[in-house]
């Protein structure tokens, strides 16, 4: 074997092949030492009576509940409410802001018709509207996939609208030359140059639909995440809440990491800085 | 021989804040088919301009600009342009950006597609993005995107101005070999002197803002021509006593 290490260069040599283990364990140790201090300090508040125990749940105790909630579905359902109100609320909202982002900006008669509507209600809050919400769509997921819609139509009007009419004009002028008609100008010319704009716009009306999702379940609502919280903390029950509170916390970063990956793949012409930075 | 372009603009000019800038001032001039003419003027002179309305992308100007004697309304297919960036669509790979200048999309185009990529020395980047193109190789696209439709016209506006020289050089020789094979009657735009002498079956001088025709010279000798050759010395220092005067 001595003979062959000799003559073969093997391409990490045993010191290099520790450097990169231990480049590995510090790079693990850089992403878990914020959690886990985190966690650490949780549990020895609750433990050392730092924080009122009977109010609020150690990890250790969030965790058991966890498990628990889980095996009699509870958790599972309330989730599945939750996702249900949320994706066809955001996705309603995404398809609409884009279409009238689109229409409002790239044409002129669009502009006149439907931009000062929409921009006097744009900075009405959309959780000023959960009151008028509920009396039109009831308490049920109606009024919330309204109210979602709605807080993800004004992002996405708004990003669609600004990255139409900022559009490179030099490249306008080549569909012009090249005799395109306005729907090929949009299609292939305007719509993919605002495409960053908008899914960039996208991961925000997603934070936001979280947001609203969670306030119109806690103000009036008997299922979802969000109801779950509000439910637990009413009987008092801190784990309950904790556990409600972290699936969310999961769940919002899972829908998060969906459309981060759908950016990767609508925008891999762009050289971004993210790229040089992964080397 | 049946003239593919006859410009006849009497003048043009712009309101700017309130002024009138006058761009261009009785220019006059003809392009036989087949023909390589280049416009050679100081930056800023309204060669661009010019450009433009031969396109049809501005028809606010006194005269007439007409194509195989129809006159220039509007923009055509019958007219190609590289601009002076390749100002290739970012989100279309190579050949989707080439086969984006056709009418529309038809199987039969696809092989000439093919042929043009090959042609121009991409084959094996059909499927790059613009942007991991190099600044010869992205104009090389733009040319052929140009080229896809057969033009009656092919217009250059100063196509090479970004490239660094030996690039430069290298392109020149390019768009000799495509002009020898497609003989497409080709109006170029530059400031460049050699680039001009190299070139054209004919160089028409422009002067500084507002351009008028100084003076117009026909380069006899043969392609491919030799830069560094009396003749080519020659017609240098006659154009740049011109500029200097």
């Amino acid at each position: 074997m001595a003979s062959t290490n000799k003559c073969i260069r093997v391409p990490l040599s045993p010191e290099n092949r520790v450097a990169g283990t231990r480049k590995h364990l510090q790079i693990a140790l850089q992403y878990a030492i914020v959690p886990l201090t985190l966690l650490l300090l949780w549990e020895a508040a609750v433990r050392f009576g730092w924080v009122p125990n009977s109010l609020i749940a150690s990890p250790s105790q969030v965790a058991i509940r966890l498990m628990k909630m889980l095996g009699n579905l509870s958790l599972e359902k309330n989730a599945l409410v939750s996702l249900k109100r949320l994706s066809v609320g955001f996705a309603l909202g995404t398809a609409t802001g884009i279409a009238a982002g689109v229409l409002v900006g790239a044409s002129r008669i669009g502009a006149r018709m439907l931009e000062p509507t929409i921009l006097t209600l744009l900075p009405i809050p959309p959780i000023a509207w959960i009151p008028l919400l509920i009396i039109l769509f009831g308490i049920g997921d109606a009024s919330k996939i309204a109210l979602i819609s709605l807080g993800s139509f004004c992002t996405l009007f708004f990003s669609t609208t600004y990255g139409i009419r900022t559009a490179d004009r030099n490249l306008v002028e080549l569909a012009q030359v090249l005799d395109k008609d306005r729907r090929i100008l949009v299609l292939e010319i305007l719509l993919p140059g605002a495409i960053p704009n908008i899914l960039s716009s996208m991961r925000v009306a997603l934070a936001l639909s979280w947001t609203l999702l969670i306030c119109s379940e806690v103000i009036a609502s008997s299922s979802g995440l969000g109801w779950l919280i509000w439910d637990a903390r009413n009987f008092s029950r801190a784990d309950d809440m904790i556990v409600g509170m972290i699936a969310v916390g999961i769940l919002g970063k899972a829908s998060d990491w969906l459309l981060d990956l759908l950016e990767r793949r609508l925008t891999r012409w762009r050289v971004a800085y993210r790229e040089l930075q992964n080397g | 021989m049946a003239n593919s372009l006859e410009v006849d603009v009497s003048s043009k000019h712009f309101n700017v804040n309130g002024g009138v800038l006058r761009v261009l001032d009785h220019i006059s001039f003809q392009l036989a088919s087949g023909e390589f003419v280049v416009l050679l003027g100081p930056s800023g002179c309204g060669k661009t301009t010019l450009i433009r309305m031969v396109l049809g992308l501005d028809t606010q100007y006194e005269g007439e600009i007409r194509i195989g004697h129809k006159k220039v309304l509007g923009t055509g297919l019958d007219r190609a342009i590289v601009f002076q960036e390749p100002r290739l669509i970012p989100w279309k790979s190579v050949r989707k950006n080439i086969e984006f200048a056709l009418p529309k999309h038809d199987p039969q185009h696809s092989s000439h597609v093919d042929d043009l990529i090959n042609f121009i020395g991409l084959q094996g980047f059909e499927d790059a993005w613009p942007n991991q193109l190099s600044g010869g190789m992205a104009q090389r696209v733009a040319l052929a995107r140009a080229l896809v439709n057969l033009p009656d016209l092919l217009l250059l506006d100063e196509p090479f101005g970004a490239l660094d020289s030996l690039t430069k050089i290298a392109m020149q020789a390019e768009l000799l070999r495509i002009f020898e094979r497609e003989g497409t009657t080709t109006l170029m735009i530059t400031h460049d002197i050699d680039e001009a002498i190299f070139l054209a079956d004919r160089i028409i001088v422009l002067s500084a803002r507002p351009a008028s025709i100084r003076t117009e010279i026909r380069i006899p000798f043969a392609h491919p021509r030799d830069r560094t050759s009396q003749d080519f010395q020659r017609v240098r220092s006659e154009l740049m006593r011109i500029f200097h005067a």
